[in-house]
């Protein structure tokens, strides 16, 4: 074997003694002369970072990113505008040419498929499958005992759920897991329903499948009850209305403002080059931006099909919120955030598993909720430890506050009270800017917990344990010391 | 009989000279010198419209292969974009080797690097894989600025059937149309059954991966918590510095390889060698020193080069000058320093006078 072909580009070190760096290579010998000398060969590589000039953030990704949300969104309004316009053929006015009612569900469940094809084509199969072993459970519990409905439900819907992590493709699964987890709470709230005896009357194959695959909710959310999906029945009492108009139109900006936002502005605003935490703020503001995108759209879906409204006597109020952006970027506490993230999951995670675990005391309770939450978006470890440890924060924020606001007697609970008999209200200058420091830390471990849905490889294969190790090692898990300090000074007080 | 064979001969003999003498010619002849002639053009963004009528600039132009010739014909601005492409690869080339004993020096011939490309080293790796990169990201950007005709955001074109699920925004059939229009223009005058050709052509596609990978797309997944319902993608040009330096990086790490003469292959030099990977640069002979005047060899010796005392790198005296030493000129400098902004429109600085000292190799 000629050594000299195997190393033959020393000839660029010139002077050095060739044995002694033949040594160094192959790792035989270290001398720290000859390290300090190599590292001088390494060039500086660090590049110039500039920000791209406006103009061509524009050309490059505005425009292509407000195209391409358009031209995927607009076939699923369409369709959502097309089955608002059928329902309302249901009720004509004389009672004999009503359309039967299962024949509006049947339409439901049609268009939902219609737009499920559109977004996902074949994987729908996998919805439709859960949706239809699901009913299956639910015929044979309520057949057996209805009050086991609920938690045999729940039991069937976290198995299919891991069954469907291992077994599916990645880059699958975590494009339906969306849709996936609508459906799941759609399934799980009708089970509780009948289980408590909100719902008395059995639900037949059509509602239910109409229900689940309404093409309003079905891929982007947001969870309406079955007692409001109902109302597609009602849509004479909703007819076309300005407001219904405005709702749609200003959901639809803002929805266009976010993703612009989260694409390209974000990116553009905060630069590689700034300190690590502002790195960090910026991927968890791109990915709640993101989501209130997401938010936005679902209420334009959900307002378009002629459901989410609240009826007062006669007056109609679209009035559907999914999410509540102020009260996040600018938070008074975790717990606020974790309310207004989804209120409608808030509502659905209270009513049918907070209620149905308080027995078990209020810890558990909580953290039951969170699991059952983290359940629901996936065996993913990401998301469940991002939960989890919300989980954590809120109910040593919830405690420490209200210790403290019981001290002070001032208002600096973790929700704002407005009645109360403290002494200092919320209007005086402490109690302000008390909050506003725990909205600071509110906003730290935020940035903390959100900052690695960022755009990396694995972004559409779900997340893994490693990536998410490795963030939030780069800050040194500083937000987990944060919050436990918290709590042991809570415990000492 | 004996006479016409002889005659045979001679002229066998005549036409091997001849053909030997043209593959010789063939190799100092190349497009780059599009690049040195365009040099001036690069500052402006646009392209400036052909001021030649158009069928008659590719065929007189002696430095291009017929198939470089017909592709020139069937694009009108093709000969301006390419000579972008060629100076962003040769400006690059210079920037990224001006700290070393071959700093990429160009001259005013056909061949633009000189002899250096005849010895098949590192260096002519590197240059044919710039120059490669550099074509391809100019006739990317071009097409997205929609300069050339056959590609970009017109509407016939948007036409085409898209691969893929998601629909592609913007014009991202721009890297392809790069790519594939890179590689039939460059790797036209390569033969792939010599060994210099074969490298040649392994290290134009190295550049242009290179390039592909860096001139891309950027996605980001929308969904509900997180998932990947709505994919949205948009293009982010990456400065042409960037592919330079991964090259740059890929020269430091080149395999040297050796040339198979039963398959027509290149392949590694030893079993325990890593095989290089498409994106790797491959070399078949070991670079001269370029300490000392070498015209055949292309090596214009480091005598009265620029060199930095205090690096210890390859541009620091000791180094740069192959032991030969240095000798340091003083001068004294007279700078414009704390320059003021008066209302309406001057400046005015004062005039500092400074002494630097300058070191030059033996």
């Amino acid at each position: 074997m000629d050594e000299d072909m195997l190393f033959g580009d020393l000839s660029d070190f010139g002077d050095i003694d060739e044995n002694l760096l033949r040594a160094y290579l192959e790792g035989d010998e270290v001398n720290p002369e000859l390290e300090e000398l190599l590292q001088n060969y390494r060039h500086d590589n660090t590049p110039v970072i500039t920000r791209v000039p406006f103009k061509e953030l524009w050309e490059n990704c505005i425009t292509p990113t407000l195209s391409q949300t358009i031209e995927n969104v607009i076939p699923l309004l369409l369709l959502c505008f097309v089955f608002k316009l059928v329902c309302s053929f249901s009720k004509s006015g004389s009672d004999d040419n009503d359309i039967p009612p299962w024949l509006i569900h049947f339409s439901s469940l049609m268009f939902g498929i219609l737009a499920l094809q559109l977004f996902f084509q074949r994987t729908l199969i996998y919805l439709l499958v859960c949706a239809l072993i699901g009913y299956f459970v639910l015929v044979i519990t309520n057949w057996r005992n209805r009050d086991y409905c609920g938690i045999v439900m729940a039991l069937c819907i976290v198995g299919y759920l891991i069954t469907c992590e291992f077994v599916l493709e990645r880059t699958v699964w975590h494009s339906i897991r969306g849709a996936q987890i609508i459906l799941s709470m759609k399934m799980i709230g009708i089970a509780f329903d009948l289980s408590n005896g909100t719902m008395l009357r059995f639900p037949n194959l059509f509602e239910y499948l109409g229900y689940a695959f309404c093409v309003g909710t079905v891929i982007f959310g947001p969870w309406i009850s079955f007692h409001e999906y109902k109302n597609i029945l009602n849509q004479h009492r909703r007819p076309l209305s300005f407001f219904w108009l405005w709702k749609v139109i200003s959901s639809l900006l803002a929805a266009m403002l976010f993703v612009v936002c989260s694409t390209c502005i974000v990116n553009w605003l905060i630069l590689d080059n700034y300190w690590k935490w502002f790195k960090a703020y910026r991927s968890a503001q791109s990915f709640r931006f993101s989501h209130y995108f997401i938010s936005c759209l679902s209420q334009v879906t959900v307002v378009l099909s002629g459901l989410g409204a609240t009826h007062n006597n006669d007056d109609v109020k679209w009035d559907i919120h999914v999410a509540k952006p102020y009260y996040i970027e600018l938070p008074r506490s975790l717990v606020e955030v974790v309310t207004y993230w989804n209120l409608p999951m808030h509502y659905w995670l209270k009513t049918y598993i907070f209620k149905t675990t308080k027995p078990l005391g209020t810890f558990a309770a909580v953290l039951l909720t969170y699991v059952a939450s983290s359940m629901l978006h996936g065996l993913n470890f990401q998301l469940a430890a991002v939960l989890l440890s919300l989980g954590f924060y809120t109910y040593i924020e919830y405690v420490f506050r209200n210790k403290l606001s019981k001290i002070f007697s001032a208002c600096i609970q973790a929700r704002s009270c407005k009645d109360c008999n403290h002494e200092y209200k919320h209007n005086n200058p402490y109690v302000i800017a008390a909050n506003i420091c725990f909205g600071i830390l509110s906003v730290f471990h935020l940035a903390y917990l959100g900052l690695m849905f960022d755009s990396s490889p694995t972004e559409e294969s779900g997340y893994s344990m490693h990536h998410t190790l490795d963030k939030w090692s780069a800050l040194d898990f500083s937000s987990h010391w944060v919050a436990l300090g918290t709590y042991i000074f809570h415990l000492l007080i | 009989m004996d006479l016409c064979l002889t005659e045979m001969g001679r002229v066998v003999n005549l036409s091997f000279i001849l053909l030997t003498l043209c593959m010789f010619q063939a190799v100092s002849a190349t497009w780059w010198y599009l690049g040195i002639l365009g040099t001036s053009k690069m500052s402006s963004n646009a392209i400036p419209e052909s001021s030649n009528p158009e069928g008659s600039t590719c065929d007189s132009i002696p430095y291009l292969e017929p198939h470089q010739k017909e592709l020139c014909r069937k694009e009108k601005r093709l000969l301006d974009v390419v000579s972008e492409g060629a100076s962003i690869g040769i400006e690059e080339c210079k920037y990224q080797f001006r700290n070393r004993r071959w700093n990429c020096s160009t001259f005013n011939e056909t061949n633009v690097f000189g002899n250096v490309l005849n010895i098949k080293s590192r260096e002519t790796a590197y240059i044919y894989a710039i120059n490669s990169a550099g074509v391809m990201y100019s006739i990317t950007r071009a097409c997205a600025r929609g300069d050339l005709d056959n590609c970009g955001c017109d509407a016939n074109v948007r036409q085409r059937d898209t691969k893929g699920r998601f629909e592609w925004g913007g014009c991202s059939e721009n890297v392809i149309y790069g790519s594939t229009f890179s590689e039939e223009f460059v790797d036209s005058k390569e033969l792939s059954n010599t060994p210099a050709g074969l490298m040649n052509l392994w290290n134009n596609e190295a550049g242009r991966k290179t390039a592909k990978s860096n001139v891309g797309l950027v996605c980001k997944c929308h969904g509900v918590s997180g998932s990947c319902s709505v994919k949205i993608c948009w293009r982010k040009m990456m400065p042409f510095r960037k592919i330079g330096d991964e090259l740059k990086d890929k020269f430091d790490g080149a395999s040297l390889v050796k040339y198979n003469s039963r398959k027509q292959k290149l392949k590694s030099i030893s079993r325990l060698m890593k095989k290089p990977t498409k994106k790797d640069l491959v070399y078949l002979e070991n670079s001269p020193d370029y300490c000392e005047y070498n015209p055949s060899k292309g090596s214009l010796g480091t005598k009265g080069r620029e060199c930095n005392k205090t690096s210890y790198g390859l541009d620091g005296c000791t180094l740069m000058c192959c032991g030969r030493g240095y000798y340091t000129i003083v001068k004294e400098v007279e700078e414009d320093c704390d320059c003021k902004f008066f209302w309406c429109c001057r400046v005015e600085c004062k005039k500092c006078k400074h002494v630097t000292e300058m070191h030059f190799c033996n």
